[in-house]
């Protein structure tokens, strides 16, 4: 299992490298240029001559680029172009509160997910797994900023039981966790809806299996069958999913964000796209890569341990 | 027996007097000292650094921190404010300012004659350049004493001075910051000094008890009354006015037409519609190379197509004041002249733009609704930029133009895509507005329509006609007043007479604030409290 890890974080570094490849092409047929953007109406020819020269972009793209790779190795991250702070910095500012609302919404999932899926199997085709199909496509479908929007109108301004916006402190403490439950729960109910449908299809294939039937004619109480024996088989599946929710979780985190006011990396992403700031998007998606690089390998060694069949050796 | 009728008559009227002194006393208390001020803004600024700060989310917390040199009063006459007198040499070639010597920067440090010309020399080289391209040099004089050595005479140098743009900084705390200037420290001699900026959510300020110069027009002379002024960063606009509507936020600029009557019909809210110097309209590229809207008949044709009033009441809920000229009316130095010729010049008048299409030689040949000439049909590139405003006021404005034989087509395009296009001049008709706008006609007309601006983004249109150039350069440096204020009427009403653009409204601006925030009224005293002197807000408003 360590060699497995090892050689998966050892392919973690061809993978960046191609992720930041691609990102710079993409940066440099955008669109755009980051010193008129931030001068605004106030560009002209001499000022923005100077500027350039000044942060560098009237080199070579290829050079701008192998320059930001030396840093990188070195774990400099550089400097933003329109706000001249240390990137770094800045993502560790902001990073926080992106792992908080991330985290909490995988959280929720999880322990939404799982009984709703499990009661949608073991009732299948009755009321309540109707239901929780209705529930199920409504989120799938509904796009995420109206239910953003709808959730704070409603929850926060008519019913007064979360504040509006902003993160009020850290999770650590009763208005961080206060500010949190909202935003969170609106970010996470999408994922359980999609993982729910999930482990009741894994579930329902396995409740038919041999082993299932002679766990029960063996006197075992139905939740130790279901929870136990049928689950575990049936979790495969949705972890994998799970896996390969988490980009798009970061990237619907992004509207949570900005309906919340919540600081979060995904806001200081959509701004620096804007705003042409090439190396604040170079370091911030590097940053993305790397989590979910590490989250689908940690939903690999997962494997390991729900199905001890699976090995990587 | 009348005695006492008397007595009690005369006791009657003291306690009425009393009673009516002591309510009318109530409604003048003193405003309360302490507390802490909400603002919200729409966007996160980009930096505040006061050297590159070009936008209006940068300019309008700036204003907060930093003095200039010299202030416009309620009558936009300039007075003192960091100078406390000056003189101009007889060939007006030396402006000399004597600074007042009590006032200190946030960081301790004195403002001195050091201090204006570090600042200036930083402002010639970075975004407000363009405000001092006649300053020389800046030479010290003695410890109070500047004196400003202009290329040539430039009586609008005073006006250029008045503006925040250039306000002056700490030497000292700007050498000390290095990277983190604009960011982490700025340090200027504004009622509110700098306290941090938390990244994605807000930027923290406070009172600054050395501020005592405030200008003539200021009901508080200083310091200001709140403890703290927090700046929140709230993007959505949906949760902008919950947070106001809420009591969670005590006020903001950032209010769009959309949402102005629900601000102003909250029971807890309030909303001051202001009449900015923001001129909306529709830039045409007028660049010679433009065929065919080099052509002014075509030009004229487009503005004769538009009616104003149906944009205003479709594109911006029928909030703004129809416009006539490419500039606001209410900018220091705008002509009344202009603005009748504005009146006969933009008209709608459909029929009339037909005409001039075909006197143009546009016809429509095939009957398919589209004019052509020489096998070219009138098509026409029209872009926008992606805030909604601009693309409903374009959306609304197409069928116009089809009405009278145009084919236009429309691309909505985010601020860096469209600035490229416009520079390049590869668009035809732009739905825009003139956003920092100087409140300077002199200025703003320069800006937009003297071929030297050509490459800038505000040269929207790529105007290029040296008769214009000739009536602002006189307006700008003719040594006789009569003769600028001639040539600047002259220049506004060519601006008009030329079409560069097709003039849409006068924008209003709106300032929503809680219902019990006191010194609003005080604050809006000044015609220009909803943009260049937004800084006063700090010192006239309190929590009551």
């Amino acid at each position: 299992m360590l060699k497995y890890i090892v050689h998966r974080l050892l392919i973690l570094i061809p993978v960046l490298f191609i992720v930041t490849i691609l990102v710079s092409l993409l940066i440099y047929f955008t669109p755009g240029d980051p010193v008129r953007v931030m001068l605004g109406i106030r560009a002209n020819e001499e000022a923005v001559a100077r500027i350039r020269a000044e942060l560098g972009l009237d080199r070579p793209v290829y050079i701008r680029y192998l320059k930001w790779l030396g840093n990188i190795v070195q774990g400099n991250l550089g400097r933003s172009l329109q706000r001249n702070e240390n990137i770094l910095e800045m993502i560790l500012e902001r990073l926080p509160a992106t792992l908080e609302l991330n985290i909490f919404a995988i959280l929720v999932s999880l322990v939404l997910a799982i009984p709703i899926g499990v009661i949608s199997a073991t009732k299948a085709n009755t009321f309540i797994d109707n239901l929780s199909s209705f529930f199920s496509l409504f989120w799938v479908s509904m796009p995420g900023f109206w239910i953003a929007l709808i959730a704070l109108l409603l929850f926060s301004m008519k019913l007064h039981l979360f504040p509006i916006s902003g993160r009020l402190g850290p999770i650590w403490t009763k208005e961080g966790i206060w500010s949190l439950l909202l935003p969170g729960l609106i970010l996470g109910i999408r994922q359980v809806a999609i993982i729910s449908r999930l482990i009741r299809a894994g579930m329902l294939e396995v409740l038919n299996e041999d082993y299932i039937r002679t766990a029960r004619s063996k006197g075992l109480a139905e939740r130790v069958v279901v929870y136990k024996h049928g689950l575990r088989n049936a979790m495969v599946p949705a972890v994998t999913i799970f896996g390969l929710q988490v980009p798009e979780l970061l990237s619907i985190s992004v509207i949570i964000e900005i309906v919340f006011a919540w600081p979060g990396m995904g806001m200081l992403l959509v701004d620096a796209v804007f705003k042409r700031d090439y190396t604040l998007i170079q370091g911030i998606v590097l940053i993305y890569s790397l989590l979910v690089i590490v989250v689908n390998l940690v939903v690999d060694v997962l494997y390991a341990y729900i199905d001890p069949r699976i090995k990587y050796d | 027996m009348l005695k006492k009728r008397v007595l009690r008559s005369m006791v009657v009227v003291l306690l009425s007097v009393v009673i009516i002194l002591g309510l009318s006393w109530e409604g003048q208390a003193q405003p309360k000292r302490g507390g802490r001020i909400v603002e919200a803004l729409g966007t996160e600024p980009t930096n505040l650094d006061i050297f590159k700060a070009a936008r209006r989310p940068e300019l309008t917390i700036l204003r907060l921190i930093i003095d200039p040199l010299v202030v416009w009063n309620e009558k936009l006459e300039v007075e003192p404010l960091l100078a406390k007198s000056w003189n101009v040499s007889k060939d007006q070639l030396t402006f000399t300012f004597t600074l007042n010597r009590d006032i200190k920067f946030h960081d301790g440090t004195p403002l001195n004659a050091e201090a204006v010309k570090f600042s200036i020399e930083r402002h010639k080289k970075g975004t407000a350049a363009v405000l001092l391209t006649a300053v020389k040099e800046v030479e010290v004089v003695n410890e109070y004493t500047v004196a400003f050595k202009l290329e040539k005479p430039f009586p609008g140098l005073l006006d250029s001075l008045a503006q925040f743009a250039v306000g002056i900084v700490s030497p000292t705390a700007v050498q000390k910051a290095g990277n983190d200037w604009g960011s982490k420290v700025i340090v200027g001699t504004g009622p509110l000094k700098f306290k941090n900026w938390i990244s994605g959510d807000r930027i923290n300020l406070e009172r600054f008890e050395g501020y005592k110069h405030a200008p003539s027009f200021a009901t508080n002379k200083g310091p200001a009354y709140v403890d703290e002024w927090v700046i929140r960063f709230l993007l959505e606009p949906t949760t902008l006015i919950a947070e106001l509507t809420e009591g969670n936020v005590d006020l903001t600029n950032y209010i769009t037409e959309r949402d102005a009557s629900k601000v102003k019909n909250h029971p807890k809210t309030d909303l001051l519609m202001v009449k900015s110097t923001i001129s909306v309209y529709l830039a045409i590229n007028c660049s010679q190379k433009n065929e065919p809207y080099n052509d002014l008949r075509v030009r004229q044709a487009m503005t004769h197509a538009v009616n104003k009033d149906v944009v205003i009441k479709a594109a911006m809920f029928g909030i703004g004041d129809p416009l006539y000229t490419p500039l606001s009316p209410n900018i220091k130095g705008f002509s009344k002249e202009s603005e009748e010729i504005g009146k006969r010049v933009n008209k709608y008048d459909p029929e009339r733009a037909k005409k001039l299409l075909e006197e143009a030689g546009w016809k429509d040949i095939d009957g398919d609704g589209v004019r052509e000439k020489d096998g070219k049909k009138l098509e026409l590139e029209f872009l926008a930029f992606t805030i909604a405003g601009f693309k409903q006021t374009a959306e609304v404005v197409i069928p116009m133009l089809e009405s009278v034989g145009f084919k236009p087509k429309l691309l909505v395009l985010e601020a860096g895509d469209l600035y490229q296009r416009v520079l390049a001049g590869n668009f035809d008709l732009l739905s825009t507005s003139l956003v920092g706008s100087q409140a300077i006609a002199l200025n703003d007309l320069v800006r937009g329509y003297h071929s030297k601006s050509l490459g800038s983004i505000l040269q929207w249109s790529h105007y290029n006609y040296p008769e214009m150039d000739r009536l602002l350069d006189t307006a700008q440096f003719s040594l006789d007043p009569k003769e600028r204020e001639r040539a600047l009427i002259e220049a506004q009403k060519k601006s008009v007479e030329d079409v560069p653009v097709v003039p849409i409204a006068n924008q209003m601006g709106f300032f929503g604030y809680k219902k019990n925030l006191g010194g609003v009224s005080n604050y809006f005293k000044h015609p220009l409290a909803y943009s260049q002197m937004d800084g006063y807000r700090a010192l006239e408003i309190y929590k009551p």
